[in-house]
């Protein structure tokens, strides 16, 4: 797979404050990638250096091979972007919106129809954006980045605000884009929504990349070597997993019924936790 | 800098569907056309004072729609967040701000015309233009300048407001006061050409060049406060 979007030695400073240091990574097509850190990390100034709404102070940034600096209107034109602050005009009807989008896409009226069965919006095409409710409205902020059919979608922390059905929603509508080819870069605070979306995910800190891998590898990589059983008396006893660890488990479970067994692996949030010593907030 | 005339059209269309909606724009656009009809009702006897009360009522339409509107609807656009919704679109500011202004000219030409055919007023085209396309211009700049300065509404009624009602004022009322020194700030505001066109068309007399290179002048000097604001303002 080729990357389609590069992060290559990317340093971005505010003043005094450095936001960015060395942030390097690269996201392959047809891959959801998730940026993962705490509030104020630098996941949104990375999404607005990605999108040219800033320059970096150092490095590269390539999307499609392409520096973005200079390049700014042809590259928006290949991504749909979208985030918790995404807002569409509250008077207008919600196929208006889109069909105001379209014609800045130079998309076909046809489209819209399209899109607003695709997340489920069909028959309020014609109600105000303003008296959708949150979940709708989100719903009708990912129809307007879809508009134009990106080759890359692009989501600062999508589901901040959505309640947790309104989340699935948007997380099955995610998985369905994916599978049809589209390739989605994601920041979020959520590392349940991470862990249940993403094929590789990477850590922010103080920004910087800290750890970029999948999330079953990182799961794997910090994972205590040994198993827990629940025996169906109440016992609980752990086992490690060298040969006496695991002869000993065979034996437990053979004399004894088992209630639960499973493995010590950490979750993302834990792994997070534990590599950065910093709260989520 | 590439401008996209379907992106600047689909602006002036998006805009004049959405102004047609607000409860902060619609006003703006009646209430001049409203007082039109209460003035084409309450005919003065005497001519001057109607012609005084219909010029005024055209120019306080002018100066609504092509002042405060467009400042207000960029304005908005901060405050809901549109605006970084269409920056994330290949849409440039410039063609926002072209798109909005091409509307808002427009608009300001249709109540002109509106409140001319209400009042019956006699003018010539020659003379409408002088009157009205100047005026609207800088009105327009000068509020596309406060709109990009502007982070909401409120801003702009505490700024822009105050200035566009102050030169409008001044320019009707100069006359009942009779004073030498609002005399001299009359005769050098941007507005004044409308006034003097109107009396020229509609009392006759020689061409008021001297309110038009005063209204040029203005326009310039506003142009490149915009160009100004618009440098500093379009990566904020």
């Amino acid at each position: 797979m080729n990357s389609i979007i590069e992060f290559e030695d990317v340093h971005k400073q505010f003043k005094e404050k450095k936001a960015l240091t060395d942030v390097n990574f690269s996201i392959k097509k047809g891959e959801i990638f998730g940026l993962v850190g705490p509030s104020g990390v630098g996941k949104t100034t990375t999404i607005k250096l990605l999108t040219d709404q800033l320059k970096p102070s150092e490095g590269a940034i390539r999307v499609f091979g392409e520096s973005v600096t200079g390049n700014h209107t042809r590259l928006l034109s290949k991504m749909g972007i979208l985030s918790d602050r995404s807002v569409l005009y509250e008077r207008l009807s919600l196929y208006d919106n889109l069909r105001f989008l379209a014609s800045l896409y130079d998309r076909p009226v046809s489209t819209i129809e399209d899109i607003l069965e695709h997340v489920g919006l069909a028959s309020s095409r014609k109600a105000a954006y303003k008296n959708l409710s949150k979940g709708m409205k989100q719903r009708a902020n990912l129809a307007a980045a879809l508009i134009h059919a990106p080759e890359i979608l692009i989501l600062d922390e999508p589901t901040a605000s959505l309640d947790p059905s309104a989340k699935a929603n948007v997380h099955a509508f995610l998985r369905q884009l994916n599978e049809q080819g589209s390739t989605i870069f994601l920041t979020s605070h959520d590392m349940n929504e991470i862990e249940s979306l993403c094929h590789r995910v990477a850590f922010m800190i103080d920004g910087t990349i800290y750890l970029c891998d999948e999330p079953a590898q990182i799961r794997s990589m910090y994972a205590a070597p040994t198993v827990t059983v629940t025996f169906a008396d109440g016992n609980v006893e752990t086992f490690n997993n060298s040969y006496t660890g695991m002869t000993s488990l065979r034996n437990a479970i053979e004399s004894r019924k088992v209630q639960s067994l499973h493995s010590d692996e950490p979750s993302l949030t834990d792994i997070f936790l534990d590599v950065t010593g910093r709260k989520f907030a | 800098m590439s401008l996209s005339m379907r992106r600047i059209f689909a602006i002036v269309r998006k805009d004049r569907k959405d102004s047609m909606k607000s409860a902060n724009i619609v006003p703006v656009l009646l209430i001049p056309v409203g007082m039109a009809l209460m003035f084409a009702y309450v005919m003065p006897s005497d001519l001057d004072m109607m012609f005084e009360m219909y010029v005024g009522v055209i120019l306080l339409n002018l100066l609504f729609i092509s002042g405060v509107v467009p400042a207000n609807s960029l304005a908005e656009e901060k405050e809901k967040g549109t605006l970084r919704m269409l920056l994330y679109t290949p849409t440039s500011i410039a063609e926002l701000l072209i798109g909005k202004n091409i509307h808002y000219f427009c608009l300001s030409l249709i109540g002109v015309l509106l409140s001319l055919l209400i009042l019956q007023v006699p003018i010539s085209w020659g003379y409408f233009l002088v009157a009205v396309i100047p005026v609207a211009f800088f009105c327009i700049v000068l509020s596309s300048t406060v709109g990009l300065l502007a982070n909401n509404n409120g801003q702009i009624m505490i700024t822009l407001f105050p200035v566009i009602m102050g030169m409008y004022f001044i320019s009707s009322m100069a006359d009942l006061y009779n004073v030498a020194f609002i005399y001299t700030i009359k005769r050098f505001l941007p507005i004044e050409i409308f006034y003097d066109a109107f009396y020229v068309s509609y009392y006759g007399g020689s061409f008021p060049w001297f309110s038009l290179v005063v209204t040029l002048c203005w326009i310039t000097v506003i142009s490149i406060i915009f160009a100004v604001v618009y440098r500093k303002q379009r990566y904020t």
